[in-house]
């Protein structure tokens, strides 16, 4: 499964070569292209990387997460030879160009159009957890999609992006950074996919959006790796006055995946809707965590993650909803609704609330619970069989998601996706 | 997100003195010399004090668990704390001394003369004899052991030793591990088979024991088909020059038995009372915890229930009000162990001026098991703009047939509620209490008459001066 590990897996923690000085600077070196500011913050993230130690205490961030899954120490930091681009953008809007809509490839609007990124260092990650591989992201990031739209322009159709995973034994870091200036409004689809079934890899996606007096931003994420795959999902949305953001992740695929997931209410009347869908099968594992912050008064955010999980597959949800004294008349809910569809199968829930303004409405609700027997019993005696009868009940489990997208085309996108995943 | 910085509280709250010198004093501080000392005075076995000092080892070893709590725990000091003052000293103050606002207290809410000199301190114990006499006996003819905890260990080990430290071992965690080096007061309770105590057993009860320690072991046993509802504390204020308290309650209801165990915690301001309470709950058997907090600095108390036989049941209604300068994080712990076992939490807090109330849940229910069931309500009502709440439950579930569910709501008194009592001419003082009252009525209506009255009382002077 790793490259780098000679036989000796009890101390693999020990080789950093992610802290490696020489790795690093072949990797500058290989990018010494870019505008000097953005080396200035690679080398700051990488620095910040190496400084930062484990707290002493168990990490309440990492609760009821097999943090030794999710580590890199096994897998080889990225390369600029031999690490080409696989992603690939699909777009019907016409007249991008003339409506100064900024879209490409990470590494092509670093060189063709630099000063869209001009304040990528100010861009934070999410920071619920695996803040170091969000440094890593920063520091050796050659990948991703930047999606720019200026004030008042509205992107009809969606931007589809198809990234592929890297090759065996490698970390690939992609960036998003997706910004909608005033009153601007863009949908940004991305997939990611495994090029073959064995390569075991990790795919790290960092992503910012931030959307503007009132721009609406949406963007969807579809993970659909291969079996021997790690996934990390580390966003941060911002919206500020009176602006939506609207975000949706489906979870499929990887052997292990780390979402963490920071939305935040930065002006008064935002809106933010965080939606989540998670199928598990064989010993699979989704380590969820959110933060719905609230800074400003009139905001509203909603969050619905779902997971079905079969075999002996494993969900940790952690929310939180933070609601600063100043965030008067906001409103807050979270929701967390686990199916469990094997005896094996885990979900750990642990929604949470920290609310300092007193004219506000929050809430927080979590199940975990089993198919309805009344309904199964319903479908078997309509002579309906009983895995298609699991399927159905299922597929209506995980469809309250995908309604509140409002958006039917995408949800029928995501319906194809979920396609087939139940056979057993 | 946590503040660390010192609260500012009243200081003069809690400032009685009892006279230095001590008949028994096993003077400042934390030290091996301390322990052997006070399980010296109190005669115990050997096995008691090893057991004093394993665990003392163990509070050192100990981390504070400030990854996770407030890190207001930084501000106790151990080494400036006394462990141990035995029975036999007397306070020295008189009902003069008394503050007139402790006094004026004790009348509006009812407290009969007698038990306001106990506890305001003016007298050591509550001299209930004549009253309670009657009862003792009655008990002891049912066969009812109901002594404090170094008697209970010494007089029957037969009984005691077999559970003692088992529910909670010392090693549980800091502040388990200081309890259970230093204890004394507390109660132990055996109640045998098919005994069902019509009568709530109360910790001031008991004739000659150190009640409301400061470092209080309780250990109930409720043998088969057994019944019985305990009581600790009371709604009054009580005052204390100690600021911390860590007591640890260990409950066992073996198959059938029924335990019902009532705390109104309301010591003065300036105390950390970390407390660990839980409960083995045996097959059939029903445990359910009611835990009122309104007093205290911090207050770090999460009564838990081992399910462990099938059919067994457990209960925590829990109450929490936190005014300025305190911090109510209270919550409850649902270990399932067995099949078919059953677990409710119905939690309220009322957060007041700066005042905060956090809610910490764990629910468990590990791959083995099937037809579990538990239900979480934690409500939380915030009265003034900088009030704050917290909610962090934990739950786990795997197994085969098991259902969780868990919610939350958090909301600010009601204006049209208010608005329609104002205009029937209440007060605004009047119509918020009314509202809060109401906010927790379906709880405070679990308690025992008296208690729900008084406690109802004592919202409303909580309430005052909250408004406008």
């Amino acid at each position: 499964m790793n490259s780098l590990d000679n036989g000796s897996s009890v101390n693999t923690e020990s080789v950093d070569s992610f802290a490696d000085e020489s790795l690093f600077r072949a990797f500058a070196e290989e990018r010494s292209w870019e505008p000097g500011w953005m080396a200035d913050f690679r080398k700051e993230s990488w620095e910040y990387y190496r400084a930062h130690t484990s707290p002493v205490h168990k990490d309440e961030r990492w609760r009821f997460s097999p943090q030794a899954r999710l580590s890199l120490s096994a897998f080889a930091p990225p390369s600029g030879t031999n690490d080409e681009s696989t992603s690939v953008i699909d777009s019907s809007e016409e007249d991008l160009k003339e409506k100064g809509v900024t879209l490409g490839l990470f590494s092509e609007v670093l060189l063709n159009n630099p000063t869209v990124l001009e304040g990528l260092s100010n861009l934070k990650g999410p920071n619920l957890g695996a803040d170091k591989v969000h440094f890593l992201a920063q520091a050796f990031s050659g990948h991703g999609i930047v999606l720019h739209v200026p004030k008042g322009v509205t992107l009809e159709k969606p931007i589809m992006v198809r990234h592929l995973a890297p090759p065996d034994g490698r970390v690939r870091f992609y960036r998003t950074i997706m910004i909608l200036e005033e009153g601007a409004n863009a949908t940004l689809v991305e997939t990611f996919i495994s090029p073959n079934n064995q390569d075991a890899s990790v795919v790290c996606s960092a992503a910012n959006v931030v959307a503007n007096s009132n721009a609406k931003a949406t963007r969807i994420l579809v993970q659909d790796l291969n079996r021997n795959s790690s996934f990390y999902q580390l966003d941060t949305k911002q919206a500020c006055r009176d602006a939506g953001v609207r975000c949706c992740s489906l979870h499929l695929g990887s052997a292990q995946s780390r979402f963490e997931n920071l939305a935040i209410a930065a002006e008064e009347g935002a809106e933010i809707d965080l939606l989540g869908l998670s199928v598990g099968k064989g010993t699979q594992l989704f380590d969820q965590r959110t933060r719905q912050l609230h800074l400003a008064p009139n905001g509203r955010s909603d969050l619905l993650y779902k997971n079905a999980l079969l075999d002996q597959s494993k969900a940790v949800f952690s929310g939180i909803i933070k609601v600063e004294a100043q965030a008067q008349q906001t409103d807050a809910y979270q929701t967390n609704r686990n199916l469990l569809l094997s005896p094996e199968a885990e979900a750990d829930s642990l929604p949470g609330l920290e609310i300092l303004a007193n004219e506000v409405k929050c809430s927080h609700g979590s199940t975990i619970g089993e198919i309805d027997e009344e309904q199964l019993f319903y479908l078997l005696s309509r002579g309906i069989s009983k895995a298609s009868a699991e399927e159905l009940l299922v597929n209506g489990f995980l469809d309250e998601v995908l309604k509140r997208l409002k958006n039917e085309e995408l949800a029928d996108l995501l319906r194809e996706h979920l396609k087939g995943k139940f056979s057993r | 997100m946590i503040q660390p910085t010192q609260i500012d509280i009243d200081r003069d709250k809690g400032n009685f003195r009892y006279e230095t010198d001590y008949q028994y004093d096993a003077g400042v501080g934390l030290r091996e010399e301390v322990v052997q000392y006070i399980s010296e005075v109190k005669g115990e076995d050997e096995w008691v004090r090893d057991y004093r000092l394993k665990a003392l080892k163990t509070f050192y070893r100990k981390p504070m668990p400030t990854h996770w709590a407030t890190k207001d725990l930084e501000n106790i000091h151990f080494d400036k704390i006394r462990y141990y003052l035995a029975k036999g000293q007397k306070p020295s103050r008189t009902w003069e001394d008394v503050p007139d606002d402790v006094k004026e207290t004790f009348e509006r809410l009812g407290i009969p003369e007698q038990e306001r000199k106990f506890l305001a301190g003016v007298e050591a114990q509550f001299d209930s004899e004549a009253a309670y006499s009657r009862m003792k006996v009655e008990l002891e003819k049912e066969g009812v052991i109901f002594v404090g905890s170094s008697d209970g260990l010494k007089d029957h080990p037969e009984i005691f030793r077999k559970w003692f430290g088992k529910v909670i071992p010392a090693s549980d965690n800091k502040f388990s591990a200081l309890n259970s080096a230093v204890f004394s007061g507390g109660s132990f309770i055996y109640v045998p088979p098919g005994v069902k105590l019509a009568q709530p057993l109360q910790a001031y009860f008991r004739i000659n024991a150190e009640n409301f320690g400061q470092f209080e072991r309780t250990l109930i046993i409720a043998d088969e088909g057994a019944e019985l509802t305990y009581m600790e504390g009371c709604t009054a204020p009580k005052f204390e020059t100690a600021t911390l308290h860590s007591a640890v309650v260990e409950l066992v209801a073996m198959r059938g038995a029924k335990i019902q165990y009532i705390t109104v915690q309301n010591w003065s301001n300036n105390v950390f009372n970390l407390v660990t309470k839980r409960a083995m709950a045996h097959e059939e058997s029903e445990v359910r915890w009611i835990d009122c907090n309104i007093g205290s600095r911090l207050t770090m108390k999460y009564p838990g229930v081992i399910l462990k036989g099938r059919k067994a049941r457990g209960e925590v209604l829990s109450i929490a009000l936190a005014n300025d300068g305190q911090h109510q994080d209270t919550g409850a712990k649902m270990v399932h162990a067995a099949d078919e076992t059953t677990s409710n939490i119905i939690a309220k807090s009322i957060s007041i001026g700066k005042g905060r109330s956090s809610y910490r849940g764990l629910v468990q229910i590990p791959g083995h098991l099937s037809n579990c069931r538990n239900n979480t309500e934690c409500d939380a009502l915030l009265i003034n703009a900088n009030s704050r709440t917290d909610t962090y439950p934990a739950i786990t579930v795997r197994g085969n047939g098991n259902a969780v569910q868990h919610e939350a709501s958090v909301s600010k008194l009601n204006a049209e509620q208010i608005f329609y009592m104002r205009q029937r001419g209440l007060t605004e003082a009047e119509a918020v209490s009314l509202s809060v009252n109401g906010f927790v009525n379906d709880l405070i209506r679990e308690f025992p008459m008296e208690y729900s009255v008084e406690l109802k009382r004592l919202i409303d002077m909580e309430m005052e001066g909250s408004v406008g």
